[in-house]
């Protein structure tokens, strides 16, 4: 899928009261078409994760990042530092473009590990690949699976070139920002799955381990 | 010399300090035994660059906030501070040096730490500047 398309088709499953950060000149460019308060735009290199993390740890909110690929390999310590943090509410979302920057692609070996998500899982982070989910439309699942996801977590998305090349706005919000992070009226959209009354009873998992054996 | 207890008396509960971040600096072996998490939060982190991200990342949050770092590698810090002194982040950067004629890269308040009253001098100028402040801490400062 597109790069700008799967962001704005994401955005339509992140709610209004998460937190959304923009790493980088195009990805920001993409997310500054729609802004809303709790949405920040970082046109630092190796910043956003680490400005999530800590936004993670001081609030209940749930904080959504979009990175390319290209920003992970630069600084890969940062994925170590998103699975110690054991945030419930931090989400990495890893835009794979194969070296896409700005419209043009250059080598560079993110796609070289035998399997980016063995590595991301076995250093403690949840991850999963959802490019085949978007491809085939799986909207549904893929609403549910932003829904009901529960950090830290990180997904890997491998997209195509942008579909058309966005201007790139300069919004100085981070004021705007911090006063949303701390608004306590604003409440998480986190899944508690106490609260959804959706859990497995001691009775249930015995059930299925007589089945099974 | 001034007592680890009561360095992190003064910067926790007389000013408010209660999230750090840092890398590990050897320096600050005892300020780091002295740490208790009733009344403060550290993170360690991977580097200095990610230490002043996740210190930044807490302050969006409303916590008054506060990295450790070895001025060997200030470079590190150097890389994002630009977005601190624009957003006007009051970060208290505490920078071990076995070197007193230290100098940053940036216009900011910098002490020389010696005794407690160093850091509430320290904290009034950032308040009033509205900038993030450095304060460095030499072999003999913190026991």
């Amino acid at each position: 899928m597109k790069r700008d398309l799967l962001v704005k088709k994401s955005l339509d499953f992140i709610k209004p009261a998460d937190i959304i950060i923009f790493s980088g000149k195009d990805l920001s460019s993409i997310g500054s078409e729609f802004h809303t308060p709790g949405r920040l735009y970082i046109d630092y290199i190796n910043l956003a994760i680490p400005l999530a993390i800590g936004i993670a740890m001081s609030t209940d909110k749930r904080v959504f990042v979009f990175v390319n690929e290209t920003e992970l390999l630069n600084n890969f310590s940062i994925i170590y530092q998103v699975a110690a943090s054991y945030c419930r509410n931090l989400f990495v979302i890893i835009l794979n473009g194969n070296g896409l920057i700005a419209d043009t692609n250059v080598p560079n070996i993110f796609n070289t590990a035998v399997s980016n998500l063995a590595v991301f899982f076995n250093i403690g982070c949840a991850t999963f690949n959802l490019t085949d989910d978007f491809n085939k439309k799986r909207f549904k699942i893929l609403k549910e699976f932003f829904n009901k996801s529960i950090g830290p977590m990180t997904a890997i998305m491998i997209v195509e070139k942008d579909r058309e090349i966005h201007k790139a706005k300069k919004i100085n919000c981070f004021n705007e920002f911090c006063t949303f992070i701390r608004d306590a009226s604003i409440k998480t959209s986190l899944y508690d799955p106490f609260a959804s009354g959706n859990l497995l009873f001691d009775e249930d998992i015995k059930e299925e381990n007589n089945e099974e054996y | 010399m001034v007592k680890a207890d009561d360095f992190l008396n003064t910067v926790c509960n007389e000013l408010n300090y209660r999230f750090f971040s840092g890398a590990v600096v050897e320096g600050f072996l005892k300020f780091l035994k002295a740490m208790s998490s009733e009344f403060m939060h550290y993170v360690p982190a991977a580097n200095e660059e990610i230490a002043l991200g996740i210190a930044c990342g807490a302050f969006s949050g409303g916590l008054k906030s506060c990295i450790l770092f070895d001025m060997k590698f200030k470079e590190k810090i150097y890389y994002n501070f630009n977005f601190v002194l624009e957003n006007k982040i009051p970060l208290l950067l505490l920078g071990y040096s076995e070197n007193k004629k230290e100098n940053f890269k940036y216009d900011i308040p910098i002490k020389l730490f010696s005794k407690l009253s160093d850091i509430k001098s320290l904290d009034l100028e950032m308040e009033k500047k509205s900038s993030p402040g450095l304060l460095i801490i030499g072999k003999d400062g913190i026991s």
